[in-house]
């Protein structure tokens, strides 16, 4: 500009003295950020030519200090008090101080004559989400994500106790729908809802605190799975007295012999297990109960049936009675249990569920070279969770697809299966195309072991004497009450809905034992622990949150550093593969604090604002 | 009496935007005074960065409701600077109408919350009802009552056609009758007025010019500041002369004020018969490069804007240094030794436009 | 006059008297608006507001503001009563300036700054009234010889002709009383005083509403004691006439007048005041009225 006066520090207060002595009039000064330095120009007016002004520029280091001119021009007090608080540049001596309060963003301390009235303010109403409702359990998911989000991890813990008994199982092995019905997939990525339930869980810790008085009635459990250990968590905080039969020698049921430990570490579900046991449930292992009547005379008066669906489908294909062909379930449920099972080197997985991948990733990481997962429909009809199938392939399971057995038989010591191509034809009633075979596309595959992986049903004993459904073996049980077709007896889980997930077994045993607790002259409420949090105050927090958005892409922290977070969702932190064979360590690492909060600051809120 | 403090605002029956005044008071008296700012900030420098530099007069007209235009038409004369680019005359004497309608209206505005100040409620009213005739006639030119909208980079929206003009001239003259009527007589002779206003707020010459005092505050000191003397916009053309007062009390710069408006209506007058033919607006290439200063006189005084662009659609750096900004420092010498019944006469004296000050 | 006439005019006066003045209310906003060239609000509307004032949640600032509030309204009824029952002048006016102490007092006793300047100026403005208003009755007392209120319905001849000075300096005490321009000072009677509302800022709710009816009373004693200046013979009616004429003069000088300092109003009514009435005290003594 013209008539400038470019100055060093040393000579700024010489060349203000001189307009000073000149009489000229001081109209602002104008501060520029330049990254390194700040900018300050001051703009004065001289005397005897009002156009143009006259400006002495001065450039400093962010450390230094300028000193004021206010002695000089008082007037200059007030835009220096500005520069000081909005652009953190450092003056000394200004002669009316505020110290950076200039602006009323926080509390002015001395404002003693002015109290505060006493308001509480109230919470917005809460709007129905999708991820919720979507939720079998019925977490309160937006509030969890949200107070990671603020850092207090032992209330969002609270928060998903009060729904759901196992956090710790559940952030690891569910298939979350919420995440499904995420509405930010719709523009972004879904959050990492469950991710965050696992982070909820490691790195907070929750009390069980409520429980209600002892009733003195006592109710049995047949089957220590999710539903059945929900079931009892309840019931026992409900007052009831619970003993759990389970017939294999450890609790669990599926989630012991169906999870392989690298997804689900048993450490972790010893202390879900404990938890329950703490509330004075008692498990009773190796147990079968033989019939309800005698537990009905053991002095129980209800009894719940989460026997669960262990039993393996049949292939229905010739030569399936062949020894090189396993049940997945009874697969997987010797390697649980630590008994040595002998693969051979090519494995071949028939199946498309989490059953079939868990089985071939176990097969990987007890040595077999070669596994193949042979499913007679495509990629995108799979059952099975799309991460996990990712996981899958990455650690170097092959996947067969269109391709259905035909025939088994043995051929030159090894096992072949003869297979035929297949091709996606109208939809069933499934809403997935039916696969037609193609005639004369047979092909031969010889291998060292087959796993059967194509589905479990219930297998309920007879002597239960309770209605068996005609399809799919599954106990026939009301909607609502879960009550089976003998008085007293209920039934929750796998057993009555067929294979499904731990989280909608675990869902359906919170409702069963509502239902059991009212059987048994209850009120029906499930004792919840109240969170003492603070609550969002306003619906604004989208605006908020968009200018935390822009101000984490450009902000500048300790002084030079320039930090550019990509709200992006969070990547979990998995074991390399080559790590993973051989052994059953987690493969799933956690995330970490700073991605936890991060992922809980990017949900979009849908409680709070539209 | 011991010492008391009086938080005056920030929310106060007599002021009409948030400033906090701590008054020390001895008895009645006023021995201290710290005046506290911050509470409306809207950071619209900041939002000059982040937005296309055309559409930041939209955003530098929404700093102050009252004067409006005025700061638009400053912020486009740095950008033509910036631009190079030539406004034609037409729209150069458009600006000087609307920049003296939004002047005029704006003093009546502070005339009447003067008067209301001080209790005297059918002169308040009377004011008003002036005021909506220059309302009245902003409707009919611009299309809005207050924010006018009408200046962009390069020129003007609108055009005031010989018609319009016409009309225009006849209700400015309907207006000066009904202040010569009504408003003058009791500004100038009552007595209770004078008797709250004579002699209150005393700010001598030396005082205003050694705390950057502008616009009528200083002028009713004796200096002579009036950025409208620079000839900005067309008032080389038009011609004008700064009102001045010498007495610096509350009486001089209400007078300084109530002469101003009968100036606006002759600067109106001359704009509106002096315009020449022609376009009233060009294009705009380029994007704005280099440093530039833009200062006009506001209603309060002397507005300042420094720009710096880089080339680009957006600006790097907008600082608008608005004339309350200047004032506030004057209330620190002219409230102390004042009765607290005449801190609201004293505080409006200056016409505080906080919206302004703080940006 | 018996005695159960009296009784039952006391009654039907404490009834009567606040609607009087809320109505007068009413119209003194209406005509204050029309002066100002506005519509104005319904002649009802301080009916409304009270009943409003009424339905609000009750909060006080301190328990001794309320007594001091109640002690207010309670005694300003007193002084109504004693009025009606054609009492000493002197006890009316006396009761009256208890009832008005105890309000500035309720003002003191709150530690909010507004309230504590508020209820200070109250007590100066109250230095500045008083004298002239118990000065006033002096005059009546010595054209009368009594102080009694039923002396000057019994004379038999107007007070005004005689003692029109004094009338003059009371018309200075029903401007104070009715907080109007120019000596709106400790409380204005709307809020844009830079007390904001001064003496009843920290009044809300019933507690104000209570407040504005003694405030309504007051003012029609006030009035009342304007009328005593013709209250006898053909010509009663002039005495209502006398005291709505003096409320609208009020009006009119609000109207063209500003707010001015409470050490002027010390001034000017001290001066003003005693003077007028110093000289009818004069002028009776020297037999010229």
């Amino acid at each position: 500009m013209e008539n400038e006066i470019l100055v060093e520090k040393a000579d700024f207060i010489p060349a203000v003295q001189k307009m000073l002595a000149e009489k000229a009039r001081f109209g602002t000064t104008s501060c520029v950020d330049l990254g390194d330095k700040f900018e300050l120009i001051y703009h004065f007016e001289p005397q005897e030519s009002p156009e143009p002004l006259t400006h002495i520029r001065v450039k400093i280091a962010k450390e230094e200090t300028l000193p004021s001119i206010s002695s000089m021009y008082l007037c200059a007090a007030l835009i220096e008090n500005e520069i000081q608080e909005n652009f953190n540049v450092q003056i000394s001596g200004i002669a009316l101080d505020y110290q950076k309060r200039f602006l009323r963003s926080k509390e002015s301390p001395e404002s003693a004559l002015l109290k505060p009235v006493p308001y509480a303010p109230k919470p917005p109403a809460r709007l129905p989400v999708r991820c919720g409702e979507a939720c079998p359990a019925g977490i309160d998911i937006p509030r969890y994500v949200r107070l990671i989000g603020e850092g207090k991890f032992a209330e969002s813990l609270a928060t998903i106790k009060q729904s759901m008994p196992f956090p710790g199982i559940l952030g690891r092995v569910c298939f979350a729908p919420c995440e499904d019905n995420c509405r930010q997939a719709k523009q972004e990525e879904p959050i990492a809802i469950r991710m965050l339930k696992r982070f909820a869980y490691d790195h907070a810790s929750y009390g069980e605190k409520a429980t209600a008085k002892q009733t003195g009635k006592r109710v049995a459990i047949i089957g220590s799975g999710p539903a059945g250990l929900a079931a009892a968590y309840y019931l026992a905080k409900m007052g009831h007295g619970v003993t759990i039969f389970e017939s294999l020698p450890q609790a669990g049921g599926m989630m012991r012999v169906g999870i392989p430990s690298y997804r689900l570490p048993r450490k972790i579900l010893d202390d879900e297990i404990n938890m329950v046991k703490n509330l004075g449930v008692e498990i009773k292992t190796n147990t079968k109960v033989e019939s309800l009547d005698t537990l009905f005379k053991d002095g129980y008066q209800a009894v719940l049936v989460a026997t669960g669906a262990h039993q393996g489908m049949k292939l229905g294909v010739e030569g399936e009675e062949h020894p090189k062909v396993m049940e997945c379930i009874d697969f997987l449920r010797d390697v649980a249990f630590g008994k040595m099972v002998k693969l051979g080197d090519r494995v071949m997985v028939i199946g498309g569920g989490n059953a079939a991948i868990d089985s071939a990733r176990t097969a990987l990481r007890l040595g077999s070279k070669e596994v193949t997962i042979l499913y007679r429909r495509t990629r995108a009809e799979m059952p099975a969770d799309a991460e996990e199938v990712e996981e899958a392939i990455k650690e170097g399971v092959k996947i067969e697809f269109l391709a259905a057995p035909k025939k088994i038989f043995s051929e030159n010591g090894a096992v072949t299966l003869e297979n035929i191509r297949m091709k996606l034809g109208a939809p069933d009633a499934s809403g997935r195309p039916r696969p037609e075979p193609i005639e004369g596309s047979e092909f031969k595959v010889g291998v060292d072991s087959i796993i059967a992986a194509i589905g479990q049903t219930p297998a309920v004993p007879e002597q239960f004497n309770i209605e068996i459904g005609r399809f799919g073996n599954v106990i026939v049980a009301e909607g609502d009450t879960f009550a089976t077709s003998k008085e007293g007896s209920f039934a929750a889980g796998d057993a009555v809905t067929g294979p499904a997930s731990v989280v909608e077994a675990v869902g359906a045993a919170k409702k069963a034992a509502i239902s059991i607790d009212k059987y048994l002259g209850g009120k029906g409420v499930l004792p919840v622990e109240e969170i003492k949090v603070k609550e969002p105050t306003s619906r604004h927090t989208f605006l908020e949150r968009w200018q935390e958005k822009r101000e984490v892409e450009v902000s500048i922290v300790d002084g030079s550093v320039t930090v550019s977070v990509e709200k992006k969702r969070a990547e979990m932190p998995c074991l390399p593969l080559e790590e993973r064979l051989g052994k059953f360590d987690e493969v799933e690492l956690g995330l970490t604090e700073e991605m936890a909060i991060a992922e809980g600051q990017r949900c979009w809120r849908c409680d709070l604002e539209q | 009496m011991a010492r008391t403090v009086i938080p005056f605002g920030p929310q106060h029956p007599v002021l009409p935007e948030p400033i906090q005044l701590k008054l020390e008071l001895e008895d009645e008296t006023v021995v201290g005074v710290m005046p506290i700012i911050g509470y409306i900030h809207r950071g619209i420098e900041k939002a000059a960065e982040l937005n296309d530099f055309r559409q930041n007069v939209f955003i530098c007209e929404r700093i102050c409701g009252i004067c409006s235009f005025i700061h638009a038409l400053t912020y486009c004369e740095g950008a033509e600077a910036m631009t190079s680019v030539e406004v034609p005359p037409r729209a150069r004497f458009l600006r000087v109408f609307w920049s003296e309608l939004s002047r005029t209206h704006s003093h009546l505005l502070w005339l009447g919350l003067l008067a209301d100040s001080m209790g005297f409620e059918s002169l308040f009213m009377q004011i008003w009802r002036a005021r909506e005739m220059i309302l009245d006639i902003s409707e009919m030119t611009a299309g809005h009552r207050i924010i006018q909208s009408t200046c962009i980079i390069g020129g003007v929206r609108r055009d005031i056609d010989k018609e319009m003009a016409k009309e225009v001239d006849k209700r400015l003259l309907a207006f000066k009758e009904m202040l010569d009527s009504t408003i003058a007589p009791v500004l100038l002779r009552d007595p209770t007025i004078k008797r709250r206003a004579v002699g209150k707020g005393m700010l001598s010459k030396e005082q205003a010019e050694l705390l950057g005092a502008v616009g009528p505050t200083s002028r009713g000191s004796g200096v002579a500041i009036d950025i409208r003397q620079t000839g900005y916009a067309a008032y080389k053309e038009v011609g004008f002369e700064p009102v001045v007062e010498t007495a610096g009390d509350s009486y001089a710069r209400t007078l300084v004020r109530a002469r101003e408006v009968y100036q606006c209506v002759e600067l109106m007058r001359k704009a509106l018969s002096m315009m020449p033919e022609g376009e009233i607006l060009v294009r705009v290439d380029g994007y704005p490069e280099g440093e530039a200063m833009s200062r006009t006189e506001q209603p309060r005084g002397e507005l300042i804007y420094y720009f710096r662009g880089n080339g680009t659609n957006n600006l790097e750096r907008l600082k608008i240094r608005t004339p309350t900004f200047a004032n506030i420092p004057t209330l620190l010498v002219m409230l102390p030794g004042c009765e607290m019944a005449d801190v609201p006469v004293i505080t409006l004296s200056i016409d505080p436009c906080i919206a302004c000050t703080e940006r | 006059m018996s005695t159960g006439w009296l009784i039952g005019s006391a009654v039907i006066a404490v009834i009567v008297a606040p609607l009087i003045g809320g109505l007068l209310r009413g119209i003194d906003r209406k005509l204050t608006a029309h002066m100002q060239g506005r519509i104005g609000p319904p002649i009802m509307q301080p009916f409304y507001d009270v009943i409003k004032l009424f339905g609000k949640e009750r909060c006080v600032a301190g328990k001794a503001q309320l007594v001091f509030g109640y002690a207010y309204l309670t005694l300003i009824v007193t002084a109504v009563v004693f009025f009606a029952l054609r009492q000493d002048l002197l006890v009316v006016l006396f009761i009256l300036f208890l009832g008005c102490i105890f309000l500035a007092i309720g003002a003191l006793s709150v530690k909010s700054p507004y309230s504590q300047l508020g209820g200070h100026r109250e007590l100066l403005q109250f230095l500045a009234y008083e004298p002239i208003l118990l000065l006033a009755v002096v005059p009546i007392a010595l054209k009368l010889q009594s102080f009694r209120i039923a002396t000057i319905f019994e004379s038999g001849q107007p007070l005004l002709p005689h003692l029109w000075l004094s009338f003059i300096a009371l018309l200075i005490v029903l401007a104070i009383v009715m907080r109007k321009s120019p000596f709106d000072i400790s409380s204005s009677e709307h809020a844009h005083q830079e007390l904001v509302r001064g003496l009843v800022t920290e009044y809300a709710g019933p507690y104000l509403a209570l407040i504005e009816i003694a405030h309504w009373y007051e003012m029609v004693l006030l009035l009342s004691i304007l009328g005593l200046f013709w209250v006898v013979g053909s010509l009663w009616w002039l005495s209502i006439i006398i005291a709505l004429g003096s409320w609208f003069i009020i009006l009119i000088v609000d109207n063209i007048s500003a707010r001015l300092t409470w050490s002027w109003m010390l001034r000017f009514t001290w001066v003003a005041g005693i003077s007028l009435i110093g000289s009818n005290i004069l002028f009776i003594n020297l037999g010229w009225m």
